[in-house]
């Protein structure tokens, strides 16, 4: 392992023999926040559930942590089931409330613990799903566009949420998402997809908390910006 | 928004410039403004008469109706016997025991096929819904029998079991059978596979996934799927009792066909009707328990 919490070398994810992963190679630090772009359609979702275990239909070398967790872009509560109990679903053994609890105080949700799921709003469940994730104690925790459905104002909220679990727990994190900013504003590393590969990478070395109005940030999602093919004269997103 | 709506110094001016195609060209007139209805809080729109109240209306004036055209002779008692009669009738029945006993036999008729057919239709689906191998082995034999009408399957069962109670639980069973397959079978197929892969995510094993996922995620189509079989439950049942029957209800049925008399059937009718709604009822206080999670329309 060398000391990676993922190392991906050629690998190749084909549906119906048009290759959506061709030949990638992914490699991610213990503790390191990755963002990952790229157009709709490019096989970011794709990666992320061969990451998670829940696509074995590939060809190459793919090492993952086996503590590993998703945050999918809808919440995907089990409707039956309360909250906490949703939070500790598969956990192994017979684990105590307590535990669901001390996640969901983290994400700041202690008082909705006995609430069913669809009684929750939007970025409510989305943090019950993210408490469920962190409870496992992951590794490597990949998230998959997971505020792409919250509204501007909770999205900011959810962002500085995830970044302050991911310093508090160290794990590392892989984030695709949409959006420039996000990435810029939480990664380490954003790493752009094109082509069934990972095409582009650019290091984020800006101190945290990074803000919106430094002029290396702008530069940077600029950069970015241009990359995924949008110019950044005409507007941005 | 401003709320000063025209310019000091113009009073008639926000009225007045309209061009020739009717639209107002000055910026600065205000829009008319739309007539406004209130939302009245549905606390208040609701009715006073409470709803147990209202839900038995309907069925006592139709019993109300009923007596009336007896009364007045326009209903014979050959074709119908009149409300009072009935009642005098069941109370009749009901002190000699003779309802209570065929009460007995077909209600144990109906809870033995009912659970032999829960077994059979719910053991299949779960096979064939769960696993590839069962779909194979199971489905398509199931869909072609389901074709057979299963009252048509009487003279058999009667030539297979005798007359005893064997073939009138066998009906039953036959009837409750296939609408729990298909329902059960068809809820555990629309599970929701990103629930399904949620479920893998979190490490849940198999069993797991069956027992956490898979099992509450079909229940209100197994439900539903109970439901209807417990109203075939009974048709079966009335098909059953009225061939070689010597206890139930349906027997106490074809007896009054052979002496006229309406209002023993109408009496037992109504017992039929009495325990299927008490079944339903059933059934809906065991949805109601099981499907709390479920945000449904509970209607106005
Ligand atoms: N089960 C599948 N069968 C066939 N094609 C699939 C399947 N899953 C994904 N694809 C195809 O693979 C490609 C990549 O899909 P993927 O979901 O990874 O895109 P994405 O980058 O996550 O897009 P988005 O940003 O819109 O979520 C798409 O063209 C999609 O149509
Ligand atoms: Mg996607």
């Amino acid at each position: 392992m060398t000391g990676q919490a993922v190392r991906v070398e050629g690998l190749t994810r084909s549906f119906d023999g048009r290759a959506v992963l061709h030949d990638l190679r992914l490699d991610i630090r213990p503790g390191e926040f990755v963002a990952l772009l790229g157009r709709s359609g490019c096989g970011k979702s794709t990666l992320l559930r061969v990451l998670a275990g829940l696509d074995r239909d590939i060809s190459g070398t793919v090492l993952v942590p086996r503590r590993k967790a998703v945050v999918f872009q809808a919440p995907r509560l089990m409707p039956w089931k309360r909250v906490w109990p949703n939070v500790v679903l598969g956990l192994p053994g017979r684990p105590e409330r307590a535990l669901a609890e001390r996640a969901l105080a983290e994400v700041g949700l202690a008082h909705r613990s006995t609430a069913w799921p669809r009684t929750l709003s939007g970025g409510e469940a989305q943090r019950a799903a993210l408490a469920r994730a962190l409870v496992r104690e992951p590794d490597l925790l990949l998230l998959d566009e997971p505020f792409g459905a919250l509204d501007a104002l909770t999205r900011v909220t959810a962002q500085r949420l995830v970044g302050e679990l991911w310093q508090r727990r160290g794990c590392a994190v892989l984030l695709v998402t949409h959006d420039v900013e996000e990435a810029v504003l939480l990664a380490d590393r954003v790493l752009v997809m094109d082509d069934g590969v990972i095409a582009h990478e650019e290091r984020v070395d800006l101190d945290r908390p990074r803000a919106l109005t430094d002029p290396r940030f702008a530069a940077l999602r600029a950069a970015l910006l241009a990359r995924l093919g949008v110019d950044t004269a005409t507007g941005t997103t | 928004m401003s709320t000063s709506h025209a310019p000091p110094g113009s009073p008639e001016h926000d009225m007045s410039p309209i061009s020739a195609d009717g639209k107002a060209v000055d910026a600065t007139s205000a829009p008319a403004a739309p007539a406004l209805e209130t939302l009245r809080p549905t606390a208040a729109r609701r009715t006073r008469i409470p709803r147990w109240l209202r839900r038995t209306t309907g069925p006592l004036l139709l019993v109300a109706v009923w007596q009336l055209l007896s009364s007045t002779g326009v209903l014979s008692t050959d074709v119908l016997a009149s409300p009072g009669r009935i009642a005098r009738v069941a109370a009749d029945l009901i002190d000699d025991g003779s309802l209570a006993s065929a009460m007995g036999t077909s209600l144990r008729r109906v809870a033995l096929g009912l659970l032999l057919g829960i077994l059979i239709g719910g053991g299949l689906a779960l096979l064939s819904g769960l696993f590839k191998v069962g779909e194979d082995l199971v489905d398509a034999p199931v869909q072609m029998l389901r074709t057979v009408p299963f009252v048509g399957l009487i003279p058999l069962f009667i030539i297979w079991f005798g007359i005893g109670e064997t073939p009138k639980v066998a009906v039953i069973t036959l009837g409750v059978t296939f609408p729990l397959y298909l329902n059960v079978y068809a809820a555990i197929r629309g599970v929701d596979a990103g629930l399904v892969e949620a479920g893998e995510s979190l490490g849940l094993t198999r069993r797991g996934l069956v027992r956490h996922v898979v099992l509450p995620a079909a229940l209100p189509g197994a439900l539903t799927g109970l439901r209807y079989a417990l109203g075939v439950a009974w048709l079966a049942l009335v098909f059953a009792e009225q061939i070689n029957a010597d206890a139930g209800i349906g027997f106490l049925m074809v007896q009054a066909r052979d002496f006229l008399r309406t209002d023993v059937i109408v009496v037992c009718l109504i017992v039929y009707a009495f325990l299927g709604l008490l079944a339903d009822f059933l059934v809906r206080s065991l949805e109601r328990l099981l499907l709390r999670w479920r945000p449904t329309f509970t209607g106005r």
